[in-house]
């Protein structure tokens, strides 16, 4: 590092790492993988929401051509074969119960998908169907029917003051966490005005590409798989809790995968197929369907009120968020996004007080989880509108209030909670300024601007990561670290890290597959961490070989760089201290943010994500059809490690967020039955649905935590996008949207009907 | 004896028997037990959901399937007829002024170059655009059976004779046609001027396809079959704006040639 | 047995007329760039060129192209020489995770085959059927635009 203070790799644009084996159709992917003697394997689900399963019978299922085995959850044995986060409630296989369409019921694994498939049909199923509980609504009726009347395995994280949280308080609630500052009431009595509303987020389908795949295997006493999970430490430990096994017996790669979006973390088919593997033997590949996958996790709808108060003046002072989540049948991560949906749901503003209450509601629908945003989505799309809604009723501007009221650096709305660290109100204004001026209003078409800023806070909770970067014998070197590469440049940013620390050129590093028995441990792809917390590991360990390097030269202050300690070829000094051959020189860190023990959650948070829209639209009063003319979107990366990376991020988030404002919307019907679960009849965004101007900024403070001043930014694009477009579906026709998706028929509810 | 669901999967597609026959005798002998294939998608996707069935028959070689014609005043459209064939073959855009436009955002481009004219009328999908388009452009069917061939208007095809062709679809030229999907999948409308006459047929909305004289929006919506709520909107809703889209349709059918 | 010319080569593939392209494509030929994701003809992952028109081998019989011109991802370029393409992509960051890039590309190149020059709507409009959740499609257009003009400039 000769030149610290001149970046040579951080901040150049480059083409992701690995992008030539993707353009080239080289990348393999979990489903592409085969083994010698590999069985396929196929899954029977649940045809009903709600059901008691009296009775399988998997005899001449067995006898099929070309099966090797069934499994029923009777096959799986062992006292902690559930899973879920927290809450772990879900079994591999129905147990007794089956409690959404498209839950597994049974499993074939036979020598061809075909045959798999095929011997699915001979398994015979004894259902009595019981009362579906389709919506929260219902779920929390008086006279629903109790989904879990017996508790699940939990376990409680530890709260600071003002936060608390209670698993399974009641058998359709799965989880309830609370937030309230101690000076809440007061404030709140010494409102001058408040407002109470109430508003729906309808969940979309991740929608992810490549489906869910895994590759089973089983040698001697140990399991080994490999799966597109962005888990594998997670999911190892899971791994080993549901097969009895020890940590060091199971192996988990996670190899590159078609996207995730949230889909692919924590525990998913993974122990059905190890299931399968254990019971035949054999190596077992599961590859679900693109229709499975829409069947099996889903982003959280829910039900929001929000409740603000505000000074004579308009000034803001204490906002109350009751949120209830739509959880589906299992837990999933549900538990973990009800706290950080709760917590930091409130909006960037300066409160003086804040509390909420969020639920997890149970219903026959499938589970929800992880979803870009993790609940930042959800509670943006009610605050924000709420903002817009209350300005309107005060006949405030509302960019003008955001303005007033935002955040400034350094700010916090909780005492001694990490203060803001992007420039809010100078990201509202660029997002205002990228729109071209609007043109001359139509009369029979109104137009109207709308912003939002969506809001939550990444790097998780005193998180540890470790990695490991080798330096070869020909100088040359190999980063190795826990983040596995859904398509978010991960690999690509920690190669810059690691290149500009050793001082090599980029094309001269490379990144490890990520294989729990190989990489250091991390806790997966998540909370936006990996450049936060997993790149500062990468950066440490990089600093370990500098160090080491400078050891084995026998000066403490000699320049290592483009391949060189003090002018001389790191091949050379290698060669001269270890022998012909060299040797590698291996730097290892571990990272960890800090306890903060008076927090609510016992941290602090390890940065901000902002997410700032500005949108202008033209509504058709007679039809209720929006069309978004202008769509402005920005994100802040800290330091931008690779700006490329960055706007991919940012804009791939947004039109999934314009996809979530305008039609997106997994449906059910009364009955639990998915009304369009399948790729054909989910809508989702299509190159032609590109707004006409479309325009991506990244904001860099230079105030992240990371490695360069670098923050995360992948969960940042999509969380102020439906607020942003109905706020200026408001401004055009004064139509007040408390219910996503912006359909035309519920604009043209809101503007012919509710009014 | 399935007790459960079993996901759609291109693994599902099992052996069928298939017959390649050449002249139309051969094919209608089949066709009891053979049903037809063209392009293929419909029967791909019913496959993937478990209904292979023991025997089709390729019809795609048969004389005329494939091939777009005038007759006289008349076009004629192979039932095997792709949709970008009828999108780059000038005599389509000829005879129906604004086809083009509107065809070239059919499906996709994969599935306009695979599915065919009557694969799309077979497959009786209530959402699929091409019937209440052949409607408003009040077509002909031309099905084949052992009796001979025939011509029937296109509102007949679900009555068409059991173990039947379909041949082709033919279409009186000289017509403009405007199709507004802007609200798709809740609704969309399909209108059809010739001379001063317009006729115009919904999709995605209603119980039953159905065409009508398009003089008064209010009118031709009185003499439409019920609306339907689904997944995708509801009966209110279409109930309303329908009116709206129709007369929008009507207005730019009513625009001097080339101003739209 | 169905004779076709895959990616420039005369191949004989088997007989059964239950056997989908893509599964041929990718199980018997080893040709893994062409991928198999929504099964709907809706996603676009299993683009391939049949004639020089992009198809969806995911519904496409290998008996439906008998005797016509197959094209692969694997047929376009090689990591010393991308295709135009190719080189668009990874340049513009037209790709995350990559799945959809192989079909996005043929896609593009079945357009650029009939329109050397389009524009910035047709472009949208030719990869409409070509699904990608994770770039917003705006990086991709721009790659192609690019790879168009590249390709007048000197084509591949």
């Amino acid at each position: 590092m000769s030149h610290p203070n001149q970046l040579e790799t951080v901040g150049v644009p480059v083409a992701q790492v690995g992008a030539m084996a993707r353009v080239l159709g080289e990348q393999p992917y979990p489903c592409d993988l085969a083994a010698a003697g590999l069985l396929h394997a196929a899954v029977l689900r649940s045809p009903h929401a709600h059901a008691r399963i009296r009775s399988i019978s998997t005899e001449l299922a067995a006898q099929q051509p070309g099966v090797a085995v069934v499994a029923t959850a009777a096959d799986l044995d062992g006292p902690h074969t559930r899973f879920g986060v927290r809450v772990r409630d879900q079994p591999v296989l129905a147990s007794g119960v089956v409690r959404h369409v498209g839950e597994p019921v049974a499993a074939i694994a036979a020598a061809t998908p075909q045959q798999a498939l095929a011997a699915l049909a001979f398994i015979q199923v004894e259902y009595e169907v019981l009362a579906p509980v389709p919506t929260i609504a219902a779920a929390l009726a008086a006279d629903a029917p109790a989904l879990f009347p017996e508790a699940s395995a939990t376990s409680l994280p530890v709260y600071g003051p003002g936060a608390a949280a209670c698993a399974e308080p009641s058998p359709n609630i799965l989880w309830e966490f609370t937030l309230r500052d101690p000076t809440f009431d007061a404030v709140w009595a010494g409102a001058a005005q408040v407002f109470e509303d109430r508003y729906s987020f309808a969940r979309a389908s991740h929608y992810h590409l490549e489906p869910f795949a895994c590759l089973a295997r089983w040698s001697g006493e140990g399991l080994s798989i490999d799966t597109c999970n962005q888990d594998p430490f997670l999911l190892r430990q899971d791994l080993a809790r549901i097969f009895a096994l020890p940590e060091h017996r199971v192996r988990v790669a996670a190899h590159a995968t078609g996207a995730g979006f949230g889909a692919k973390s924590y525990c998913k088919l993974e122990p059905l197929a190890a299931l399968l593997a254990r019971l035949a033997r054999r190596p077992v590949r599961l590859v679900s369907s693109f229709d499975e996958e829409m069947l099996s996790v889903t982003q959280h709808g829910a039900e929001i009120v929000v409740r603000t108060a505000l000074s004579r003046d308009g000034a803001p002072l204490a906002r109350e968020m009751l949120i209830d989540l739509d959880g589906g049948a299992y837990a999933d991560a549900s538990a973990l996004v009800a706290d950080k949906a709760g917590y930091r749901g409130f909006g960037p503003y300066r409160w003086q007080a804040v509390a909420c209450r969020v639920r997890v509601v149970r219903t026959t629908t499938a589970p929800a989880g992880s979803y870009r945003g993790f609940g930042g989505t959800q509670t943006s799309w009610a605050g924000e509108r709420q903002i817009d809604s209350l300005c309107r009723r005060l006949a405030l501007d509302p960019i003008a209030w955001r303005r007033a009221h935002l955040l400034r650096v350094g700010e916090a709305w909780w005492p001694g909670e990490a203060g803001m660290d992007s420039d809010l109100s100078g990201g509202l204004a660029a997002v205002v300024a990228a729109l071209d001026p609007p043109a001359a209003p139509h009369a029979a078409r109104p137009r109207g601007v709308g912003v939002a800023i969506g809001l939550k806070d990444g790097g998780g909770e005193a998180r540890p990561a470790n990695a490991a970067v080798r330096l070869t014998a020909d100088g040359t070197a190999i980063v190795q670290a826990g983040v596995v590469e859904i398509g978010q440049g991960a690999t690509t940013a920690l190669a810059q890290v690691a290149a500009e620390r050793l001082g090599l050129p980029l094309d001269r590093v490379t990144v490890a597959a990520v294989d729990t028995d190989l990489s250091p441990h991390d806790l997966g792809t998540h909370a936006s961490s990996g450049m936060a917390v997993t790149a500062a590991a990468v950066a440490a360990a990089a600093d370990d070989v500098v160090a080491q390097l400078r050891a084995l030269a026998g000066r403490a202050e000699a320049v290592v760089h483009a391949g060189t300690v003090e002018g001389e070829p790191v091949a050379s000094l290698l060669k001269r201290r270890f022998g012909p051959y060299g040797a590698d020189v291996i730097g290892r860190a571990t990272v960890q943010a800090p306890r903060s023990e008076g927090l609510p959650l016992r941290s602090q948070r390890l940065y901000w994500m902002p997410s700032w829209a500005a949108a202008e639209v033209e509504v058709d009063p007679l039809t209720g059809q929006v069309r978004v003319l202008q769509l402005v979107v920005a994100g802040d990366p800290g330091t931008a490690v690779n700006v490329l990376g960055c706007i991919g991020q940012v804009e791939g988030a947004a039109v999934q967020g314009l996809g979530q404002a305008l039609f997106e919307h997994l449906r059910v019907d009364s009955a639990g039955q998915p009304l369009n679960a399948t790729p054909w009849s989910y809508r989702a965004p299509r190159a032609t649905d590109l707004p006409p101007v479309f325009r991506t900024l990244i904001l860099e403070s230079g105030l992240g935590p990371g490695p360069f001043g670098a923050k995360g930014i992948g969960e940042s694009g999509n969380l102020a996008i439906p607020a942003a477009i109905a706020n200026a579906i408001e401004a055009a026709t004064g139509a007040a949207l408390t219910s996503l998706p912006l359909t035309p028929e519920a604009v043209f509810r809101a503007l012919h009907v509710d009014s | 004896m399935a007790d459960g669901l079993i996901a759609r999967s291109r693994h599902r597609i099992g052996p069928f028997h298939l017959h390649r026959p050449s002249s139309l005798a051969e094919a209608l002998d089949l066709l009891p037990t053979a049903a037809p294939i063209a392009g293929g998608v419909e029967w791909v996707e019913v496959m993937k959901r478990g209904g292979t069935p023991a025997a089709l028959q390729d019809i795609t070689k048969l004389p005329d399937l494939a091939t777009i014609r005038q007759e006289g005043e008349w076009l004629r459209l192979g039932a095997a007829v792709t949709h970008r064939q009828l999108l780059i073959d000038p005599i389509v855009e000829g005879a129906v002024g604004g086809f083009r436009h509107v065809w070239r955002e059919i499906g996709n481009p994969r599935i306009r170059a695979q599915g065919t004219l009557g694969g799309n009328l077979a497959a009786s999908n209530p959402v699929y655009d091409l019937l209440p388009v052949l409607l408003a452009l009040e077509a002909q069917l031309e099905v084949a059976d052992a009796s001979g061939t025939q011509c029937l208007p296109i509102q007949a095809l679900a009555q068409r004779p059991r173990h039947s062709l379909i041949l082709a679809v033919r279409v009186r030229a000289g017509a403009q046609l405007v199709f507004d999907r802007s609200l798709r999948p809740v609704i969309g409308i399909a209108a059809v001027r010739r001379e001063s006459s317009i006729q115009a047929a919904i999709v995605w909305a209603q119980a039953e396809v159905r065409a009508a004289p398009l003089d008064d929006p209010a009118d031709w919506c009185d003499q439409l079959p019920h609306w339907v709520d689904d997944a995708h909107g509801t009966a209110i809703y279409r109930a309303a704006v329908a009116p709206v889209l129709a007369a929008r349709a009507r207005a730019r059918l009513l625009l001097p040639v080339g101003a739209a | 047995m169905t004779q076709l010319v895959l990616n420039g080569r005369a191949v004989t593939a088997p007989a059964d007329p239950q056997l989908l392209l893509g599964l041929w494509l990718r199980d018997s030929q080893g040709l893994t760039g062409l991928k198999l994701a929504c099964d709907q003809g809706v996603c676009g992952a299993c683009t391939v060129l049949v004639n020089d028109q992009p198809m969806g081998a995911c519904h496409l019989f290998v008996w439906q192209v008998e005797g016509q011109r197959v094209e692969t991802i694997e047929s376009l370029g090689s990591p010393t020489r991308l295709h135009p393409l190719q080189q668009a992509f990874h340049d513009h960051g037209a790709l995350q995770c990559g799945f959809c890039t192989p079909g996005m590309i043929l896609a593009a190149l079945a357009l650029l085959r009939v329109n050397p020059h389009p524009t910035r709507e047709e472009v949208q409009a030719a990869l409409s059927g070509n699904l990608c959740r994770c770039t917003g499609y705006r990086p991709i257009i721009d790659a192609v635009l690019a790879a168009a003009e590249a390709m007048a400039e000197s084509p591949p």
